[in-house]
């Protein structure tokens, strides 16, 4: 690397010229020529989203939804099974 | 959602009609002797092929019917843009590897045109680039730069480079959707060769804000800029016939449309809902990332319950068609594979049925290239081998399909009558009459060999092969005839196959039957050659509006001159020049490449022609090494750099502006 003492100082008024930057070394001009340039062509203002879609043919089976049971459903459940099971027993004891 | 209800039943009915009685004739032929197996094939295939002939005739009858009837929908009374609603539209160029002075050219007639209108606020420009060759990417940055920085239109018209093209077109859309989209609230997508007026994409957004249900209008783009008589043969049947086609399109999809990928304004929140595209499980050539997208993110938004229009009355939209038979076989070839992959999706749950007949359709575009085929060796085989053709069925049936070909041309030419601005701009009945009849003419040598090519794309992507021929070497002055014989010798040998096995198995009169199937394949390399060149005998034939009164838009476009070929020269100037390095710096997305300390040593001892084409894209896509570059080029006393770079370092020091070098 040049020692900044080195660069003459033609080469440096050249490149305040040519950036439009005014800064005293070379690092400086060059540091403001690029926080200037990003502010200028920063972006902004993104969105979340574009998931793939799922594709599905007419021959495969729909996705079953899984409901969570409410009450209802296991008090019907209990009545069915128990009723049912009571049948079996009246059925066997009464062979 | 899907407007008139009637429509459909019309237009479906008509081709029903056509169809039962092409079928019946076709059957009564056969039927004479009874029926063989080949003649069962024989009838499947000609049914096929009879009702997509039939489709494309009701198009142009409908088409016809509505705008003598003076039923045609008319430019829609668009009430106007409700207040506060901001419709900030974002103008897409998505570019890889074009060229750039064409690209730049259609750009900046564009936004030129844009900026005339006064709701030129609302829009602002995006180019999106996929480019992966040095040259093409610096020319892009560069060009893009400099019209920035003349023209005061930072903020306004902006570019990004993608360092990876994934999702090649539809990813670097999605790409700038997830980036940028919750800016915008429309997107109006272009090609490279693209070109559209202010007009246009200001009534567009207009049409768009006043209907909160549309999310795509697709526009009706006209060819423009043919050189060759092939590329104005395209243009001139683009011109007259397409009004009347895609009027009788608009009428039976209504709001079940489709995107034909460039020309068309879109929803940016529906889009980015609906249209994520899954890859298709399976190898290739169906499975995969979707290549034909825009078919498919069309039926995607249909399937949610949006709107896609087409707006076929809407001028201003345009585009360059292939100027030779081989450029547009190089086309046609990527859109093969594309549209028979839709055939996977004819089957997805929730499509509508107007996008399973957009993709029918596509798929039929090269499907009926081999039945067509098919139905020439067996009608020939099985017809004449027999001997029993009913004279009065076939010449019924011949009447009818030349009826079905060539009316819509002569409605379309009829048209003219009603509109005389139209008529005109034609340079006039006659000459749209005599243009009509030659361009039937060519089209008739032309097909053939369009039905040997897709047949060959076909039949290889169904065997999931890479179609492929020695590369063209195509310039100003047409396709060659060495590449012409390379590239057409087979379709010359199947002429000739096809010319001795008719007269062998039905004599001359089978012959005679497939005389215009064999004619343009075994002249093919002449018709290839000689249509790809522009024919000054016809320059005063096949006008079409276009190069009767140029719009200013597409004459910017055109009128572009010969593209830069100066890498080096922008590869120096990137490192050197303060403010493209610092530009570059800020543009660059992350992971784009990786150069070494030592490779850096290199360049600036060696000078820039001393680097690969990989080498050199390992340092565009660092910014630490281009920073690092920038500032070692600038601190290194002159006898320590390469000669190249003290050029460099003098022009710029001694223009004192590097946009002036």
């Amino acid at each position: 690397m040049a020692p900044r003492s080195l660069i003459p100082e033609a080469r440096l008024e050249s490149y305040r010229r040519l950036s439009g930057a005014g800064g005293e070394s070379l690092e400086e001009l060059v540091r403001e020529v690029r926080a200037r340039r990003e502010a200028e062509t920063s972006s902004c203002g993104g969105k979340a989203g574009m998931e793939p879609k799922v594709i599905r043919y007419f021959w495969q089976p729909r996705p079953r939804k899984v409901a969570r049971p409410t009450w209802e459903t296991v008090a019907l459940h209990l009545l069915v099974s128990g009723l049912a099971g009571s049948l079996a027993v009246i059925a066997v004891m009464g062979s | 959602m899907n407007g008139a209800r009637w429509t459909a039943p019309v237009f479906f009915g008509l081709v029903l009609a056509l169809f039962l009685i092409g079928a019946g004739l076709f059957g009564r032929v056969l039927a004479e002797d009874g029926w063989t197996a080949s003649e069962c094939v024989l009838f499947s295939v000609f049914a096929a092929l009879f009702s997509y002939l039939a489709f494309g005739f009701a198009h142009a009858m409908i088409g016809a019917c509505l705008r003598w009837s003076d039923r045609r929908r008319l430019p829609p009374v668009v009430p106007p843009a409700t207040p506060g609603e901001p419709g900030r539209t974002a103008i897409l160029m998505p570019v890889y590897n074009e060229p750039v002075e064409r690209v730049f050219g259609g750009l900046k007639a564009t936004f030129a045109s844009i900026q005339k209108h006064e709701d030129d606020h609302c829009f602002d420009l995006h180019i999106l680039s996929d480019s992966n060759r040095s040259s093409s990417w610096l020319a892009e940055e560069r060009a893009w730069l400099d019209w920035v920085r003349s023209e005061k239109l930072e903020g306004r018209v902006f570019y990004r480079h993608r360092s990876q093209n994934l999702g090649k077109k539809a990813g670097n859309i999605a790409d700038f959707c997830r980036a940028r989209g919750g800016d915008y609230d429309f997107m109006v997508v272009l090609d490279a060769d693209s070109v559209m007026t202010g007009e246009t994409i200001a009534e567009l957004r207009r049409r768009m804000m006043a209907n909160s249900k549309l999310a795509l209008i697709q526009t009706m783009p006209r060819l423009v800029g043919g050189r060759s008589l092939y590329g104005r043969l395209q243009q001139f049947g683009n011109r007259l016939y397409g009004p009347l086609f895609m009027d009788g399109l608009a009428f039976w999809q209504q709001g079940g449309g489709n995107f034909w990928g460039h020309n068309a304004i879109i929803r940016i929140v529906p889009f980015m809902d609906e249209c994520g595209l899954p890859e298709l499980p399976g190898p290739e050539p169906f499975g995969g990332p979707i290549l034909s997208h825009d078919f498919v993110e069309a039926g995607l938004l249909v399937a949610a319950g949006w709107e896609v229009r087409l707006a076929p009355e809407l001028e201003g939209s345009y585009e360059e068609g292939p100027q030779s038979i081989v450029d547009a076989a190089t086309r046609d070839r990527r859109w093969c594979q594309g549209n028979l992959q839709h055939s996977v999706l004819l089957g997805a749950r929730g499509m509508r049925w107007q996008t399973r007949l957009h993709f029918i359709n596509g798929i039929m575009g090269y499907l009926s290239s081999p039945l067509w085929l098919m139905l020439v060796v067996l009608g020939v085989i099985v017809l004449s081998g027999t001997g029993t053709a009913e004279v009065g069925s076939t010449g019924q049936l011949l009447a009818l399909t030349a009826l079905l070909l060539f009316l819509p041309k002569a409605m379309c030419v009829f048209d003219l009558l009603f509109d005389r601005k139209r008529r005109e701009s034609f340079g006039g009945l006659f000459k749209a009459s005599a243009g009509a009849l030659l361009e039937t003419l060519f089209s008739a040598l032309i097909a053939p060999i369009n039905m040997a090519f897709h047949s060959h794309f076909v039949l290889w992507n169904l065997l999931g092969k890479k179609v492929a021929w020695e590369a063209q070497h195509r310039g100003a002055e047409g396709t060659r005839w060495k590449d012409a014989w390379s590239t057409h010798g087979w379709h010359a040998a199947l002429g000739v196959v096809l010319a001795v096995l008719s007269w062998h198995v039905g004599g001359p009169g089978a012959a005679l039957l497939a005389s215009p199937v064999i004619a343009g394949l075994v002249f093919s390399p002449v018709i290839s050659v000689a249509t790809s060149h522009r024919q000054p005998w016809f320059d005063r034939m096949f006008l079409t509006p276009e190069e009767f009164e140029m719009p200013p838009e597409v004459a910017s476009a055109l009128n572009v001159g010969e593209e830069r070929h100066g890498i080096r020269d922008d590869f120096e100037m990137l490192i050197a020049d303060p403010i493209w390095n610092a530009t570059h710096l800020a543009l660059l997305q992350p992971g784009g490449g990786q150069s070494t300390p030592e490779m850096e040593s290199y360049l600036l001892q060696a000078g820039p022609g001393a680097l690969t084409e990989m080498e050199r894209m390992a340092i565009l896509g660092d910014p630490s090494s281009l920073g690092r570059l920038h500032l070692e080029l600038w601190r290194r006393p002159s006898e320590q750099l390469h000669e190249d770079w003290q050029k460099m370092l003098e022009r710029l020091m001694a223009t004192g502006d590097a946009e002036a070098v």
